[in-house]
């Protein structure tokens, strides 16, 4: 597929309640994500940490740009920032139409300072960062429930 | 809103055809129906915004990218808003938000804030814009729904020219303050809004070019037309230039404005009847010292303007004033504005600050004596008639001794006029003759004034 492209993009949580609030919420986005992202061609994945979501999501371009239009109007949540948005060769999390990384894993980057900067540069290596700590954390998590199963 | 009645009346698009929203005409009707049946106390809100970094998209990246931001945004505020109120897109990359209900709208603009300024993503590019809102309600300051959208563009252009994001209508000023300060946002909405499309301004009749006829008094031919700008304010009015120009100049417009009013001019003056030996009346602009300080840009405009419509260069005066300040540079453009053949008149001559040494290196055409020159001439003191009379012969004679060919302005009586003629003066201008008038009328003087070339003189 030669318009195959990845987004990643962080951004703050505006769900106010307790944390099992935001863990309901957190099932919600993941279960309407599993059910519109096939028909999409879109794959991805979620992280929660800190009051603030990391999403990685893939797939043919205008399919993303719609599915990341609709992400934008989510009131769940505010202050979005784009950390890249380009072509790929092949997609990261192809068997998962959304996996949730983790929801209390702590970052491995400064969010914050990363929100502030306004360097493309930074913000693109955060973005490849990002998504090989999703990609680690969706790992672990399948060797952890593939340890359970067996 | 029910947009299906609004689409059956073509001729004024009451809906955007790009967005499927309310056009400016479509809520400025709305606003008028409200203004005819408002309940009184019920609430109404308006807010004006602006997409503030949307030129720059537009140029960078395309027109055509541009339009699916607009059609975007659009349908972001349709989701947000529509539930509760009337959203128009009412210019380029201007919106509208109408609330009929109480609504907190230090919310509601938080709100568009929030969700115009999220990232889009489009044609595999990252678009964050920002936005900036002005806002208005019904009360003390707006009495009637129509005021509303002026109200929330003024505000908006306050919020722009102060630097911040938002800003409410306010009045808090002294009554006379404040409607200089309505008048200067209202040429700034005006310019504003016109700035993109500028032809919007003339199918408004908004401004307006009116043409004073400059006669020879000894051919009795119409010598040239001086241009001269009116602002027909919507609501205001007619606006006189003394009252707008130097607003135009202080928030920037200045060229704008100018070179709209030279290009109009002179494509106008190529309508021009012509006399009895062929000869096409001239045409003569005046230049804002503004325009003066881009050299370059005025050299330009003027070049266009003429190539455009055509108008021989040396039928074309353009007229400066003696408060410009006469430094090198401006020698310069002025010898190149003369070297394409058009020529320089100094208005209200002898009123300036211009030393005689200044104005013998200043490289000029024609002198235009103000009207203060000649004001008590004829009139019912004889002293200050007698004075009148020996400084407009000491400016007329400075004039010819500079080799200068003069042009006297605010001749309103028959003496006036025949005083001048016997001091050696030939052209005049002044309502004796005409006031400035429309395009059509002053054809239709050229055409009555200008005697036969073999005819009697008569004057």
């Amino acid at each position: 597929m030669s318009d195959l492209r990845s987004l990643a993009y962080i951004s703050k949580n505006t769900i106010r309640g307790t944390e099992e609030d935001v863990r309901e919420a957190l099932r919600a986005i993941i279960a309407t994500a599993e059910h519109n992202n096939p028909r999409l061609g879109v794959t991805g994945a979620l992280l929660y940490s800190g009051g603030y979501f990391c999403q990685v999501i893939e797939g043919p371009q205008e399919a993303l740009e719609a599915l990341f239009e609709s992400i934008q109007m989510d009131r769940r949540h505010g202050d979005v920032t784009v950390l890249h948005f380009e072509p790929i060769a092949e997609r990261d999390f192809r068997e998962w139409a959304m996996a949730l990384a983790g929801v209390e894993a702590s970052m491995r980057f400064d969010i914050e300072g990363l929100r502030q900067s306004k360097d493309e540069l930074v913000m693109k290596e955060a973005g490849h960062h990002l998504v090989s700590v999703l990609e680690e954390l969706v790992q672990q998590r399948q060797a952890v429930l593939q340890h359970v199963r067996t | 809103m029910n947009i299906e009645p609004l689409i059956a009346h073509s001729e004024a698009p009451r809906v955007d055809a790009l967005t499927g929203l309310a056009s400016r005409v479509g809520l400025e009707e709305h606003l008028a129906d409200l203004s005819a049946a408002h309940p009184p106390g019920q609430p109404l809100s308006l807010l004006a915004l602006e997409l503030s970094r949307f030129g720059h998209v537009n140029d960078s990246m395309g027109a055509e990218l541009g339009n699916r931001i607009i059609a975007l945004v659009a349908r972001r505020l349709t989701k947000l808003f529509a539930h509760a109120a009337i959203v128009a897109r009412t210019h380029g990359n201007h919106f509208c938000l109408l609330f009929k209900d109480t609504v907190d709208l230090h919310e509601q603009i938080a709100l568009v804030q929030d969700f115009t300024q999220r990232p889009i993503a489009l044609s595999g590019e990252v678009i964050v814009l920002s936005v900036r809102v002005g806002a208005a309600e019904l009360g003390d300051m707006v009495e009637t729904p129509s005021g509303l959208l002026h109200a929330a563009e003024v505000a908006l252009h306050r919020a722009k020219r102060e630097g911040i994001k938002r800003q409410f209508f306010q009045s808090d000023q002294t009554s006379e303050a404040r409607l200089a300060q309505q008048l200067e946002n209202d040429l700034r909405v005006s310019l504003f809004t016109h700035h993109a499309e500028l032809h919007r301004a003339i199918t408004n009749r908004e401004f307006q070019v009116l043409y004073q006829p400059i006669v020879d008094t000894q051919t009795h031919q119409v010598h040239a037309v001086e241009a001269l700008i009116r602002w027909h304010h919507p609501r205001r009015g007619l606006i006189p230039p003394m009252d707008f120009i130097p607003m135009a100049e202080q928030i920037q417009v200045m060229d704008v404005l100018g070179s709209w009013v030279l290009r109009r001019a002179c494509l106008d003056a190529m309508t021009l009847p012509c006399d009895a030996t062929g000869v096409r009346p001239g045409l003569s602009v005046n230049v804002s010292p503004i325009q003066f300080a881009e050299p370059g840009v005025l050299l330009s405009t003027v070049k266009q303007a003429l190539s455009d419509s055509g108008l021989e260069p040396a039928l074309l005066k353009l007229e400066i004033t003696e408060s410009l300040s006469l430094s090198a540079t401006k020698f310069g453009v002025l010898d190149e504005l003369r070297a394409l053949g058009c020529q320089i008149a100094m208005d209200d001559f002898g009123t300036g600050y211009s030393s005689l040494t200044q104005l013998n290196v200043v490289p000029l055409d024609y002198v235009k004596l103000d009207q203060s020159f000649i004001s008590h001439i004829g009139g019912p003191d004889p002293v200050e008639d007698q004075r009148s009379d020996r400084m407009t012969r000491l400016v007329l004679s400075l004039a010819k001794a500079l080799d200068l060919t003069s042009i006297v302005e605010g001749i309103e009586t028959e003496v006036q006029r025949d005083r001048l003629r016997q001091h050696g003066a030939r052209l005049m201008q002044g309502y004796l003759f005409a006031r400035p008038l429309p395009l059509e009328d002053v054809h239709e003087f050229i055409t009555r004034f200008n005697q036969p070339a073999q005819g009697e003189e008569h004057v």
